[in-house]
C-alpha cells in the first residue's frame, strides 16, 4: 500500500470498532453500526443480509477464546517467554495509563482480561488519539509502536487464514493496514 | 469487494467519520469499559507535568520493582505436594514464586512446577469465559454464554434429580480437589454419594498398607529422613517425583552429608533417587515384596530385630513371623529380582544395625503391581521388625489430615474446621432401598452378603464398587478407572456428569474408553467441566465452567510433617481470577442457592475469605498475621516421636471399659463405643488407631474381602499376611516381551502441565527408554522408530486374559545403561491434543491429523503446523522446526487394570511387545 498511513486520531474510530470485535461477539447494536457505516458492505458475502450472530458467537469464540483460533495476545505472537512478555505487557499497559492520567483508575477497565489482549490495547490506543493533547498523542503512538506493531502482523495473518467469516477476515485487513509494520504485506 | 481487499485512504476516512458519527469517534468504548475510563473533561488524559515527563520513558520491562510488589504467602498447587510459598505481585499481575521460610517442610525450598502456576494462570490459551456447545459433543464447537444462563442451565438440571429423588444420578467427578471439603459440602448438601475421584490412578495400593498396619489415620508415611542413617528405597522418587518429595529431597541428602546416612534403591530404571543413592539395583519390576520379605528373614536369622517392639505393638506372634518367612531366602529373592543375595543379606544387616534411625521409602514403584498391597505390607513389615516406628530417624507416622478434636495425634492442636452448619451425607444404600433395587441382581447379591458394618458404608457402584470394598471401608478412595467402563456396562445409571479438574479423557489407563462413554449422550446425558483449561476432559463437555486457578482462590491446607510436628497454612489469592473464572467455592454457592430446597444455608457467607476465617477461628494467632505469615505452627509443641506410647489422660479414661482379651480401651461417645487406648503393662497409652490398638502385620481384612467378593483364597491378594509371588502375567513371560513402565519427571505433574511453557520447553517428549542391550536383542540403534503393543493383565482384573492387543503406540528409543534389562519405560505427561499449541507440541490441530486406524487416537503427525504465522512460533521442539516433537500419547494403550480388592491401577505391569517400525 503506498497511500500515506492514517494517523493516530484519524485511526481512532477503527481502533474502537477493532476493539469491540475483538473483546466481544456481534449483537444487534454492533450489526447496526456496521450497517450503517457501510462497513457490511465490505464484507464477502450477504453484504445486504443480517448477520448469522448465532454463527458469529460460535466463529468468534473459535477464533478468540479456545486453543484453536488465533487468540488475541500479544504473548502468544511474540518471540519470548510468556511470562515475561506478558508481565512487560501488564507493566507497560500501567505505565500509559498512568501517562494519560488515568493512573488512578482500576487498571483493567476492560473486566479482568490480561492486558496484552489486543483489544484493550487498541482501546487504549483509541483512547490517547481521541484526547487534543499532543503528548497523548505521543503516548498513543509510543503504545502502537511498542505494543502492538511488533506481532500484529503475525495475528492479523493467522485470522485472516483461519477465519470462516467475512467479518473477522475484514478485522484482519484493517488490522494490517492500520498496525502491521509498514513493510508487511497487506494480504496473506 | 471482499472482506480481504485492502482499503484506500479516501475510504478508511470515510468509514472513519461515518463512525465518529455513530459514536466510535471519542469516548470509552461502549460497554467494554468502566464509567471510570472516561476521559476527564479537559479532553486529553489531564497529564499531569510529572506524567507528561516519564511518558516517553514508558518501556516494556520485565524486572520486578520489589518496593512496588507485594509478597502474599500462599500454598502451592503445581503438584499434590503443596508447599507453601511466597507470590510476588505487581501491577495486579503475579511475577515470580519464592518459598515460604516459614514452611517446616520445606524450609523455603520450591521447585520449579511452582513457576507452572505462573504459566498455567496467564497462558493465552486458558479458557476465562463460560462455554456452552453449539455442534455435537466434542465436535470442538462452543459459543460464549454468560455465567448466569450456565448456572441457570446446570441448576436447572441439577434441581430436577434433587426433587424427583434421584439425586444419586449427578455424579461429581474430581481430579484434584484441595478444597479440603468444600465440594463434598455440595454433593452431600445434594445428596449424592457419588463425589468420585482419581485415587485409585495414584495411590490406593499404598495407602491399604499403611491403613491396615497403622489406621486410617497414616494413609501417608512422614519418614524421619533428616536423622535417618540408612534409608531403603524401594521403586520411590523423592528425588524427582512424589507426594512430599521435596520435603524428602533435602533432609535426605542432609542425612547423608551431615551423618553419612546411606540411601539403597531398588528401581526398575535410574531415576534422580536412584542415580544419588549409595547403592542402586535395577531390579525386575513387582519383584520388591520378595526382597523386603528375605531381607526379613535374614533380620529375624541375625537376631537383629527389636523383639521388645514387636512383641509390644504387633499382632503377630514372632514364631509364626518366622515360619511364614522360612521360604523366603535371599537366594529365593536373588532368583526373582536379580538382586544377588549376598547383597540383599549385606543390605538387611545393615539397615537392621542402624535401627531405630532407619526406615523403609515406597511408593508406586513397589505397589503399583497385582502383587504390590502386599509387597507394600511385607516394605512396611521391615520397619516394625526393627523397631524404628515412631523413633528418632525411623519410620514416622504424622497425620495430614486436617485437625479435628479427638483425632489421633491431634491433642491439643486448635481445631480447624468448615463453618457450621454442615450437610450430613446421604444415606447408605441398604438392601430394600429404591437406589439399592436399581443395581443389577448380581451386586444385590453380593452387597448383601456384607456385614452390616460394610453396608453403612455402601453408596453403589460408581462410588463403592463391591468388588472393591478395600477402596471404601478405611475412606473413600474410589476405583476411578472403571467408573467409565461401569457406566458403559450400565451398572448404574446417571444424568448429570461434572468433571473438576479431572484429565480421564487423556490420562486415565485406556483412556479411549473414557472418551467413548463421555460421547455419548445416553450414557452421559449431560457433561458440566470445571476446569482451567481446553483439556481432553473439557473439550467433552456440553458446558465448560472456567476455574479460578490456585494463585486466585482460598484454600485451607494440611498436611504430614516431615519436620515432625503438626503445621497448617492457607492457600489465599495473589490477584482476582482473570477473564471470568471464578474459584470452584463460588460455583457451587450460585448452584446451591439457584438448586434451593435448603441446600443454600451451607453455603451462607458474603466472602470467601469470611469462610476461611471462620475455619481458622481457632488458631492463636489474629487471622491477619495468619495470612502474612501463610503458615502456622507451635514450635513449643514435642516432635511426634512415639504417640503410640503417649499416656491416657485420665479425663478420657473416664467410664472406659477394657477388653480383657485384648487390653482395648474403650468409651462410649454419642452412642458408639470408641476405642481410645490399649492397656499395656497396667499403663493405659494410646496405642495406635487400629481395631487392635497394635500395628496389624497379620489383617484378617484381606481374607474377610476375598470371600465376600468372590476373590480365590489363593489369590495373592487374599493373603492376611504379606507374602509375594509374581504378577501373573510375568509368570512364564516369553523372551519376546518385555515390561512397560512409566515414571514421572519432576518438571510435570500428571496430564496437567503438559501445557506449561516454561515446563514443556524442558520435558516434551516421552522417548521409549530401554538397556543398550535390550535394545541390541530387539535389532534396535538408538533413535529408531519402535511400535510398543500392550497386551490384557491375567489374574481377577478387568477383561483379564482377552487375547487381542490393548493398544498400541510408537516412539523412537533411547538406551540408557542403567534401566532392567526386560523393561522399558516412557513417561506419560506429554502427547497432548488439547490445551493448546504448547500442549499439542506445535503440531498442526487434531482436525488435520489422520487417524491411525479405527479406535486408536491420531499418531503425531509430521504435517508442517499452520504454514500461517501460528502460535507454533513459540514451539521451538515442534517437528515442524525439526524438533522431536510434544511427545506421544501413551495412556489409550495401558489397560485398565484394577487391584483385586483395592481397586489401585496397576500401572506398572504392562507386558508389551516390541517391534521396529
Amino acid at each position: 500500500m503506498s497511500e500515506p498511513r492514517l494517523s493516530g486520531p484519524e485511526r481512532a474510530p477503527f481502533d474502537r470498532l477493532l476493539a469491540r470485535l475483538l473483546l466481544r461477539e456481534p449483537d444487534a447494536e454492533l450489526e447496526v453500526l456496521l450497517r450503517e457505516s457501510g462497513l457490511l458492505s465490505r464484507l464477502d458475502e450477504g453484504a445486504d443480509q443480517p448477520l448469522d450472530l448465532e454463527a458469529y458467537a460460535e466463529e468468534y469464540t473459535r477464533l478468540f477464546l479456545l486453543p484453536e483460533g488465533a487468540p488475541p495476545f500479544a504473548s502468544a505472537w511474540l518471540e519470548g517467554e510468556r511470562e515475561r512478555l506478558g508481565a512487560q505487557f501488564t507493566g507497560f499497559v500501567h505505565q500509559t495509563l498512568a501517562a494519560l492520567g488515568r493512573e488512578t483508575e482500576r487498571a483493567a477497565p476492560w473486566g479482568n482480561l490480561p492486558l496484552d489482549h489486543l483489544g484493550l490495547l487498541l482501546d487504549l490506543s483509541a483512547n490517547a488519539f481521541s484526547s487534543e493533547d499532543p503528548e497523548d498523542h505521543a503516548v498513543g503512538e509510543h503504545l502502537c509502536r511498542e505494543a502492538i506493531q511488533p506481532w500484529v502482523g503475525s495475528f492479523a495473518r493467522a485470522l485472516l487464514a483461519k477465519s470462516r467469516l467475512p467479518l473477522y477476515r475484514l478485522v484482519g485487513t484493517l488490522l494490517l493496514q492500520l498496525h502491521a509494520e509498514p513493510t508487511e504485506e497487506v494480504r496473506p | 469487494m471482499s472482506s480481504n481487499d485492502p482499503l484506500s485512504r479516501r475510504e478508511f476516512l470515510s468509514f472513519a467519520a461515518k463512525l465518529s458519527a455513530l459514536g466510535l469517534g471519542a469516548g470509552a468504548l461502549g460497554g467494554c469499559t468502566s464509567p471510570a475510563s472516561e476521559p476527564s473533561p479537559s479532553g486529553g488524559g489531564g497529564a499531569s507535568e510529572q506524567t507528561r515527563a516519564v511518558k516517553r520513558a514508558i518501556v516494556r520491562e520485565n524486572a520486578i520493582d520489589y518496593r512496588k510488589a507485594r509478597a502474599v504467602p500462599t500454598i502451592c498447587f503445581g503438584c499434590t505436594t503443596a508447599c507453601g510459598v511466597i507470590g510476588w505481585v505487581q501491577d495486579g499481575r503475579v511475577r515470580k514464586i519464592d518459598g515460604n521460610p516459614l514452611d517446616p517442610n520445606t524450609r523455603g525450598a520450591i521447585c520449579s512446577k511452582a513457576q507452572g502456576m505462573v504459566s498455567y494462570t496467564y497462558y493465552p490459551e486458558r479458557v476465562l469465559h463460560p462455554l456452552k456447545r453449539v455442534g455435537p459433543r466434542g465436535s470442538g464447537r462452543w459459543k460464549r454464554i454468560s455465567w448466569d444462563e450456565a448456572l441457570d442451565e446446570v441448576a436447572r438440571r441439577l434441581k430436577l434429580l434433587r426433587e424427583g429423588g434421584r439425586p444419586e444420578e449427578f455424579v461429581f467427578h474430581y481430579g484434584r480437589d484441595k478444597t479440603k471439603g468444600f465440594t463434598k459440602r455440595f454433593t452431600n448438601a445434594f445428596g449424592t454419594p457419588n463425589r468420585l475421584n482419581r485415587r485409585s490412578i495414584c495411590s490406593s495400593n499404598r495407602r491399604v498398607p499403611l491403613m491396615s498396619f497403622y489406621g486410617r489415620e497414616f494413609e501417608w508415611e512422614t519418614q524421619d529422613l533428616a536423622r535417618s542413617k540408612f534409608m531403603i528405597n524401594f521403586g520411590a522418587n523423592p528425588m524427582e517425583a512424589y507426594q512430599g518429595g521435596l520435603f524428602m529431597a533435602p533432609r535426605i541428602m542432609e542425612a547423608r552429608v551431615e551423618h553419612g546416612a546411606k540411601l539403597v534403591t531398588f528401581e526398575v530404571r535410574p531415576s534422580a533417587t536412584a542415580s544419588v543413592s549409595d547403592e542402586f539395583f535395577a531390579i525386575t519390576p513387582a519383584s520388591d515384596g520378595a526382597i523386603a520379605l528375605a531381607m526379613a528373614q535374614v533380620i529375624l536369622a541375625e537376631n537383629l530385630h527389636d523383639e521388645a517392639f514387636w512383641k509390644r505393638w504387633s499382632n503377630l506372634p514372632l514364631d509364626t513371623l518366622r515360619e511364614h518367612l522360612e521360604p523366603y531366602t535371599p537366594e529365593f529373592a536373588e532368583a526373582e529380582s536379580g538382586v544377588p543375595a549376598a547383597d540383599i543379606r549385606r543390605i538387611a544387616i545393615a539397615f537392621a544395625k542402624a535401627a531405630p534411625a532407619c526406615c523403609t521409602i515406597s511408593n508406586r514403584g513397589s505397589a503399583k503391581h497385582y502383587n504390590g498391597v502386599q509387597a507394600d505390607r511385607a516394605i512396611r513389615m521391615l520397619d516394625v521388625l526393627v523397631g524404628n516406628v515412631g523413633k528418632p530417624g525411623g519410620f514416622g507416622l504424622s497425620t495430614l489430615r486436617m485437625w479435628k478434636k479427638g483425632r489421633y495425634g491431634q491433642d491439643g492442636l486448635p481445631e480447624i474446621s468448615a463453618p457450621k452448619p454442615s450437610p450430613k451425607g446421604p444415606e447408605p444404600w441398604k438392601p430394600g432401598t429404591r437406589a439399592f433395587r436399581k443395581l443389577p441382581k448380581e451386586v444385590q447379591a453380593r452387597v448383601r452378603g456384607f456385614p452390616e458394618a460394610w453396608q453403612n458404608k455402601y453408596f453403589g457402584e460408581l462410588a463403592t464398587p463391591s468388588e472393591f470394598p478395600l477402596s471404601w471401608l478405611y475412606y473413600s478412595m474410589r476405583v476411578g478407572q472403571l467408573v467409565h467402563p461401569y457406566l458403559k456396562e450400565e451398572r448404574q445409571q446417571i444424568s448429570v456428569y461434572m468433571s473438576y479438574t479431572l484429565g480421564a479423557a487423556f490420562g486415565f489407563p485406556e483412556a479411549k474408553v473414557a472418551r467413548e462413554v463421555l460421547k455419548d449422550e445416553n450414557l452421559v446425558p449431560f457433561h458440566v467441566a470445571i476446569d482451567i483449561g481446553y483439556s481432553e476432559q473439557a473439550s467433552l463437555a456440553d458446558i465448560i465452567l472456567p476455574d479460578a486457578t490456585s494463585l486466585e482462590r482460598w484454600d485451607a491446607h494440611s498436611q504430614n510433617s516431615y519436620a515432625m510436628r503438626p503445621y497448617t497454612g492457607i492457600r489465599q489469592p495473589l490477584v482476582e481470577p482473570l477473564g471470568e473464572a471464578r474459584p470452584v467455592q463460588l460455583i457451587f454457592q450460585e448452584l446451591a442457592r439457584r438448586i434451593g430446597g435448603g441446600m443454600e444455608k451451607y453455603f451462607e457467607f458474603d466472602d470467601l475469605e469470611d469462610y476461611y476465617k471462620a475455619w481458622y477461628s481457632e488458631l492463636p494467632i489474629s487471622w491477619e498475621e495468619f495470612k502474612a505469615r501463610g503458615i502456622w505452627t507451635d514450635p513449643e509443641r514435642p516432635l511426634d516421636y512415639e504417640l503410640y506410647e503417649q499416656p491416657v489422660p485420665p479425663a478420657e479414661l473416664e467410664g472406659s471399659t477394657v477388653d480383657e482379651e485384648t487390653g482395648v480401651i474403650r468409651v462410649e461417645r454419642q452412642g458408639k463405643q470408641v476405642a481410645v487406648g490399649i492397656m499395656l503393662d497396667g499403663k493405659a497409652v494410646r496405642g495406635f488407631p487400629t481395631p487392635s490398638r497394635k500395628i496389624q502385620v497379620q489383617d484378617e481384612i484381606f481374607v474377610q474381602a476375598a470371600k465376600l467378593t468372590g476373590l480365590s483364597l489363593d489369590d495373592i491378594n487374599a493373603s492376611p499376611l504379606p507374602i509375594y509371588d509374581k504378577v501373573p502375567e510375568h509368570k512364564g513371560l516369553a523372551d519376546d516381551r518385555l515390561i512397560f513402565t512409566t515414571f514421572k519427571w519432576n518438571v510435570h505433574t500428571q496430564g496437567r502441565s503438559g501445557h506449561w511453557k516454561y515446563h514443556a520447553e524442558i520435558v516434551h517428549t516421552n522417548p521409549a527408554l530401554m538397556h543398550p542391550e535390550t535394545g541390541a536383542k530387539f535389532g534396535l540403534k538408538e533413535g529408531d522408530e519402535v511400535e510398543i503393543t500392550t497386551y490384557r493383565p491375567k489374574g481377577a482384573v478387568y477383561r483379564t486374559g482377552e487375547e487381542e492387543p490393548v493398544g498400541s503406540f510408537r516412539q523412537k528409543v533411547r538406551f540408557i545403561p542403567g534401566m532392567n534389562r526386560r523393561v522399558v519405560a516412557c513417561s506419560h505427561h506429554v502427547g497432548h491434543w488439547e490445551h493448546g499449541v504448547v500442549g499439542r507440541g506445535g503440531e498442526a490441530t487434531k482436525a488435520d491429523l489422520p487417524l491411525a486406524h479405527e479406535g486408536q487416537l491420531p499418531l503425531a503427525s509430521s504435517k508442517p503446523a499452520d504454514e500461517t504465522p501460528s502460535l507454533g512460533e513459540q514451539v521451538w521442539w515442534a517437528k515442524s522446526k525439526g524438533g522431536p516433537g510434544g511427545g506421544v500419547h501413551i495412556n489409550d494403550a495401558l489397560p485398565i487394570n484394577a487391584q483385586p480388592l483395592v481397586g489401585g491401577q496397576n500401572w506398572f505391569d504392562n507386558v508389551c511387545s516390541i517391534r521396529k517400525v
